[in-house]
This record gives structure tokens, sequence and C-alpha cells, in this order.
């Protein structure tokens, strides 16, 4: 039985020389062992580009998602996992550092924002029923197969110098407190620059947000990119 | 933490800057250490008993989240450290002295207990989530205080009716001695614990085990005072 309290969301990322590589995964909640799921994807996207080494830019973003899908087959194929313990979705960028230009790809619920003059939204809603890889992966990965797969998935390209990639934990924010006043939470999160340089900022906004009234019903993970002249 | 009209004892801190701080959670432990006179029976064992401590902690898996203040008294509040990361603090410049005439038990505690709620309202304002530890050391009985001992009841009553406090905030008085007062000290304050110590070498490396075992345990959930 799963731990109440295990978190079923996981993410990666990194930066290389020119980009900035990675993802947020969300383990679905009526798979087995979900936080497993979503460790075992962000662990092989990590083995995945360490194959790739600093060689990553948007032209290879397919070549590395078919890798990446590849070696989670390989995994489940070595120590028998079974399809339900594969379920998670991936909400995959790279971000290059020359251009400023993103690429996001979802495979399942997710968000992303764009921080640009205004603020650009995306969420991908799949009704929290996405079609997760681990149930097709074997077919996904035969021949032609892929590149018809890859092309369904929705995905956008944007310039840009500060964005934010998030599990669909984002939406499941509520107000506990009524005596405290309204608090736009989503563009404290993805648009304030709060303790910007600190490794701990995005955790001290999420006590801050608690602190005014608010938390989230489901598990919550976000990766904010801000590049700043300095 | 709310506004508790906390007292304004005129004297600067030296806090560690909030944000600086690169964690979402800190333990804030305060020592109030006696140094009136009468501690030149154990102040040896007490000072590399310290060392030590601060050594284990400056060592330990709480060290990246543990803030250290230091207080000290005679019949005057002496602050060596405000609230610095254990692992910024000198072990070199940590020495207790006994001097002075006189023991300003209810004064040291109360601005111990000020400095704290401040520091953690400031941190939590910051999104810093806080445990508290107040630690309290003396051989005997107050004579030199401006508060009387209600005063710090009143303020750690305030502290404990916020909810989120009460498994946040601890106060434990370590009575080194035989004195008979610790009792009535513990009482007239409202601090939670006693544990009374002997004064040997041995049961003052106990006391400073209790403390370290306390802010070890206190990285969980909830505030635990072990001993």
């Amino acid at each position: 039985m799963s731990h109440p309290d295990w978190n079923e969301d996981n993410l990666y990322y990194k930066q290389t020389s020119h980009a900035i590589i990675g993802g947020v995964f969300d383990g679905c909640s009526s798979g087995k062992d979900s936080y497993f799921a979503s460790k075992l994807f962000a662990n092989i996207y990590r083995k995945t580009l360490e194959a790739f080494n600093d060689d990553v830019n948007i032209s290879r973003f397919q070549a590395i998602v078919y890798a990446f899908f590849q070696n989670i087959k390989n995994a489940i194929d070595a120590v028998g996992i079974e399809p339900d313990e594969t379920l998670s979705t991936a909400v995959l960028f790279i971000y290059e550092l020359n251009s400023n230009n993103l690429a996001v790809k979802f495979f399942g619920d997710g968000i992303a924002y764009i921080n640009n003059q205004n603020l650009e939204i995306f969420n991908n809603d799949e009704n929290n029923q996405p079609d997760y890889i681990g149930y097709s992966l074997t077919e996904i990965l035969q021949e032609n197969n892929f590149q018809k797969y890859w092309t369904l998935k929705k995905s956008f390209l944007r310039n840009t110098r500060d964005f934010s990639i998030s599990t669909d934990g984002m939406l499941s924010f509520k107000k506990r407190n009524c005596e405290e006043p309204d608090f736009s939470f989503e563009n404290y999160l993805v648009q304030d620059n709060f303790l910007y340089k600190n490794p701990a900022s995005l955790k001290r906004k999420l006590n801050i947000i608690k602190n005014k009234g608010y938390d989230h019903e489901d598990d919550f993970t976000m990766i904010r990119v801000l590049i700043l002249d300095e | 933490m709310d506004n508790f009209n906390l007292p304004d004892f005129n004297i600067d801190f030296g806090n560690f800057d909030p944000q600086d701080i690169s964690s979402d959670e800190t333990i804030n432990a305060v020592l109030v250490v006696d140094v009136s006179p009468s501690v030149c029976n154990y102040v040896n064992e007490l000072n590399a008993a310290f060392k030590d401590f601060l050594e284990e902690m400056q060592r330990s898996h709480v060290a990246e989240k543990l803030m250290v203040s230091i207080i000290e008294f005679n019949d005057a509040i002496n602050v060596r450290s405000g609230f610095q990361p254990v692992n910024s603090i000198d072990l070199q410049k940590i020495n207790f002295n006994p001097c002075g005439g006189g023991t300003a038990l209810y004064d040291a505690v109360l601005a111990g207990i000020t400095n704290a709620v401040n520091y953690r309202t400031n941190l939590e304002n910051s999104g810093v989530n806080c445990k508290t530890l107040i630690f309290t050391i003396t051989d005997g009985e107050d004579n030199s205080s401006q508060n009387p001992a209600k005063n710090v009841k009143k303020l750690l009553q305030n502290i404990l009716k916020d909810e989120k406090n009460a498994f946040s905030f601890e106060t434990i008085l370590f009575g080194v001695g035989n004195d008979s007062s610790f009792e009535q000290a513990q009482k007239a304050m409202g601090i939670s614990h006693l544990a009374r110590i002997g004064n040997s070498g041995k049961e003052i490396r106990k006391m400073i085990g209790f403390i370290s075992a306390s802010i070890s345990k206190s990285s969980g959930n909830k505030v635990q005072v072990v001993f």
C-alpha cells in the first residue's frame, strides 16, 4: 500500500553550456506505486540526457524523447515492471540559452506559463485520463508509429526569458481560510521574482501562499526558469 | 506569528538576514545561560560540553537549517550571538566567564523569547517555517530582574494559544545543582519542562546531550524535548 504522504510528482532538470532541459512527471494516483512511476521517469530522463552529453538543442528534441521512451521500455523489460507501475505523465522542455527559444511537449496533463509582456498559459487538460505512455509504449516504438505519436501530442515553441512548467497540481489550490483576502497564487509563483537567487525561493513562496490561506489538494511540482541581465 | 505586545529591550541581537537563508524551514534554538559568579563550580565543564555540542551540531544532518542564538546573563543580559547558522558560529569565541553580582533570570528568558518570536515572525513572513526551542540553564534563583516572572508566563501563554505554535515552540529549564527554587521559577514563568541536573562534568555533558537530542529530533514534524 502506498504511503499517503508520498509525493507522486517528480522532476528533473539540467543546464548544459547551451541549454536548460528538463521535465515534470505526475504519477497517476489510481496506478500502482505512482511515486515510483514518476521517479522512474525522472531518473530515466536523466540517464537518457547523459547519453546526449551537452549536445542538446530543440532540433534534437524528438530524438531525445524517442531515446527516453526506448530507455523506459528497456527498464520495463529488464526488471519486469508492470504497465500499471509506469503510469506517469511527462511535460518535457528544452530551452536554448543563446536564442531564448523554448520547446515544450506534453505527454499527459500539465501546464506551461510563458511570462513575456503578457502571461501566456498552456494548459494541457486530458481530464486526468491521459493516454499514459506506459499503456502503449510497445506500439509507440514500432516503426513509423513514433513520428505519428509525436505529431499528435500537444506542443509549442516560444521565445522567452521567463517560463514555468508545472504538473496539474497547480490547478488544485483551494482557499482554506475565508478570512484571508483573495490572492493570486498562480501569478505569484510564475511572475513574482521574490528571492529569485535563493534556491529555496519556490518552496518559500509556497509557504507564503499557505500562510495566506491557500493549499493544494493534489501533489504539485513546478520548474521556473528566469533569465536576468546581471 | 501575531503581535504579542513584545517588550523592547533595546538590544540589537544581530540576527542573520532571513533573505539569505537557503531553506524553507529552520530550527531556531535559543540558549539562555546563567554566568553569575556561582556557576564557577561547573563553568569549565560547561564550556567544554558547549563546544562539543556546537561541533556536533555543525556536523549533524540538521546543520543546514539550525539557527542558534546564545544569551548569557548575570545581573545584566549579554547577547553573545543573535540567531546565526550554527555553521557560522566560531567555537573559539564562545566561552562563558562567571562575573557580575546577581541573577536576572526572568529578564534573560524574556529577552530570549522576545527575540525568538520577532525572528520567527520575520522568517514566517518570508516563507520560512520555524520550530523554536528555548533552553535556559541556571543554578539559582532570580534576584535582579526588572520584569516579574508573570510577564514571561503571559507571553508564553499567548504564543501557545496560537494553534500552529502548539507543536513548534518548546521551552525547557535546566536547573543545575540543588537549589530548591527551580520548580517555582519554572511554574512562575510558564516554562513547559524542568530538568534537574547535577553540577558534575558527567551531568553537564548529559544536559548538553539532552539539548543536542532535542534539536535533532525536532527536524521531524514537531518540536520534541528529550530528557
